[in-house]
């Protein structure tokens, strides 16, 4: 099959045609753990990422045949936690003025490399969805773009820009530079 | 098919190492399920859709405000604290007042928050239960607005309602006539998954309604901006707004409406037809339909900030060159003035001498309110502030600061009565509680009322917070 709008170069997660069609037992244990990991690095925050995930598979539940019916199902769910999650930070935002967007790090969470956590805390939302939805999930730009309700140019500038904007932070990991090293 | 580069291959081992590190709690599916099982047997109880007009009688209910628990003298005031019953969320109770009118309260009620109760009260301390908004379609209110001007009082009542297995946000509008006694009320036909920001001002002949939010566009819940503008008649009856002579027509967003005997200042932003940013835009009554909308001095105000109108000066207080919103700190607070006569420049007076550095710099948030009968030279102001300590095991490089919920925070109140000599209350000690958010209230007789929103075991419970001039 042709990938004209570019297939992501690693698929990390087994493709969702595999599920499509399953039972909502199967997709829940199939992708409620990898949803929650893919909204809290796009959150930051893996508490805010549970609440939203869950809430919106508890949708996904309410009507499952129809949500089982779409493209993506796991597209619609990471959507509607996404979108679950941005209300919740503007009703937050509402209340408070001018009140940050937190980036909370759970305390039990260490990262090993704090420029790279700190870069990453430095994308905006919208650029860690489309991060985490190409490198994290594997999804194609079409389907991304299907998913976060933007256009398959916006997946690729916005990515394009994502990495760039990490690409000081992770200079140093990559391979090239690691073998020019003294 | 795209060839990765190592740039590439290094994001991708970076955001897949960082994920792996979450380590996810499982949660039984059965927990779901059953959850999911609630909800569609409370879908399934639900009344018939009930858009359209109600007309309501009021029936007299009884206000669970609870009396006088502490009283307490701080910056001039004799305060008097009032609690709210434990569970009220976010803006959920509100106080509003016209001139020297009586306060008028709303609440949330109801073992599902399915009722807003409404009392008043001459002095913010004693509140008489007047009448309660019903349920609306089984549907639980999540926020509110009021506004009163006479023996005139509008509510909005924010609902969310499952509609096609979504949890939808729709609106209710209640108007009175007779000081909140009787009740009409109309739904708005806001199909939307995610109101952000609702507010309301009355008018002449009716009630002005304005939402912004994101609009469903699809059986998947995919959504995009809006706002959108009511007007709802003195009978009821609902009536579009056009925005076509509005500046910036249907792209305003964190609109904030704000009244007085004179018009409507409409604050935001909006993005013209000639791509510019408006902040702010005032609709003279002119005591009929006749809407002639007219832009403000440039120079938007902070987002989300209320802007406040009495006679022809609107007021604003915020930040300046702050660096951003998701930034705590700002280099300085100002009054902003701009007049609803002429088009010049806001009039900028720094309170450098309010909030001495090493405070303003740690102010999160203000909220101001005037009192409409001293404004000129901003006297007669009040706002509480949040001020918000550093976590420097958060800050970057940069010198920015993020917050971690850890209990940093305090809230304190700035009040002058003349603009120039101002003092400082610090809420937190005259509520007797971790305070949240506040927002305060002024009536022209000098009453200061504030609405405080306490944590209370990981939900937000209300304090009003009453304070009477001394002397």
């Amino acid at each position: 099959m042709a990938a004209s709008d570019g297939e992501p170069p690693f698929p990390v997660v087994e493709p969702e045609s595999s599920t499509t069609h399953c039972s909502f037992d199967d997709f829940y244990h199939h992708h409620r753990a990898s949803l929650i990991r893919a909204m809290a690095v796009t959150l930051h925050d893996l508490d805010a990422a549970t609440d939203a995930v869950d809430e919106a598979l508890t949708r996904a539940c309410q009507h499952w045949p129809r949500v089982a019916a779409l493209q993506s199902p796991a597209g619609w769910v990471y959507r509607v936690a996404l979108n679950l999650s941005r209300s919740r930070l503007r009703r937050l935002n509402r209340r408070l003025p001018g009140w940050a967007l937190p980036v909370v790090i759970s305390p039990e969470v260490h990262p090993p490399d704090p420029a790279i956590e700190q870069a990453l805390g430095t994308l905006t939302i919208d650029q860690r969805s489309v991060v985490v939805c190409r490198l994290l999930l594997g999804w194609s730009e079409a389907r991304t773009a299907d998913v976060l309700g933007i256009r398959p140019g916006t997946v690729k500038s916005r990515l394009s820009r994502a990495i760039s904007h990490l690409q000081p932070a992770l200079s140093h990991l990559r391979p090239d530079t690691q073998e020019a090293a003294p | 098919m795209s060839t990765p580069t190592d740039l590439d291959r290094v994001v991708i081992d970076v955001v897949q190492r960082r994920a792996a590190e979450f380590d996810v709690a499982p949660r039984p599916i059965e927990q779901v399920r059953a959850h999911a099982r609630r909800r569609h047997r409370r879908r399934r109880t639900l009344s018939a859709a009930a858009a359209g007009l109600l007309v309501l009688a009021g029936g007299v209910v009884t206000l669970r405000i609870t009396g006088r628990d502490h009283t307490a003298v701080a910056g001039g005031f004799s305060w008097t604290r009032i609690d709210l019953p434990a569970g009220v969320e976010g803006a959920a109770a509100m106080v509003a007042v016209d001139g020297t009118g009586p306060f008028y309260g709303i609440e949330l009620a109801g073992p599902d928050h399915d009722l807003i109760r409404v009392a008043t009260s001459l002095d913010a301390v004693s509140w008489v239960p007047l009448s309660s908004l019903p349920p609306m379609d089984g549907a639980e209110y999540l926020q509110t607005q009021i506004t009163a001007s006479g023996d005139r009082v509008a509510v909005v009542g924010r609902l969310a309602v499952e509609h096609d297995g979504m949890r939808v946000g729709t609106l209710v509008a209640a108007t009175s006539d007779d000081r909140g006694m009787t009740w009409r009320m109309t739904a708005l036909p806001v199909g939307s998954t995610d109101i952000w920001s609702v507010d309301v001002a009355l008018e002449p002949d009716g009630a002005l309604v304005a939402v912004s939010g994101r609009s469903a566009t699809d059986d998947a819940g995919y959504t995009s901006e809006s706002s959108l503008f009511f007007h709802v008649d003195r009978a009821g009856r609902l009536a579009p707004v056009s925005a076509d002579d509005l500046p910036g027509a249907g792209s305003w967003r964190e609109v904030t409406l704000d009244e007085s005997t004179d018009g409507i200042v409409l604050g935001g932003s909006a993005i013209d037809d000639e791509g510019r940013t408006i902040g702010a835009v005032y609709l003279q009554r002119f005591g009929d339909a006749t809407r002639s909308w007219t832009e403000l001095a440039p120079g938007a105000p902070e987002f989300g900030q209320p802007l406040l109108l009495a006679d022809d000066l609107v007021f604003s207080v915020g930040r300046t060159a702050a660096s951003g919103v998701d930034e705590p700190g700002v280099a300085r607070l100002e009054v902003r003035v701009a007049s609803t006569a002429d088009s010049a420049p806001w009039r900028r007076t720094a309170l450098d001498s309010v909030l001495p550095d090493d405070v303003r710099q740690r102010v999160h948030f203000v909220m101001p309110v005037l009192q409409r009968t001293a404004v000129e030279g901003a006297a007669g102001l009040a706002f509480p502030a949040q001020l918000v300590g550093r976590d420097v095991a958060a800050s970057d490089d940069n010198g920015r600061s993020w917050l971690r919920d850890q209990g940093l925070s305090v809230i304190q109140l700035f009040y002058s009565a003349d603009g120039t000599s101002w003092t400082t209350i610090p809420l937190d000690s005259v509520a007797q509680a971790r305070v949240f958010f506040a927002r305060p209230l002024m009536r022209d007789d000098g009453t200061l009322v504030v609405t405080v929103f306490v944590e209370a075991n990981s939900s937000y419970r209300a304090i009003v917070l009453v304070g009477t001039p001394q002397g």
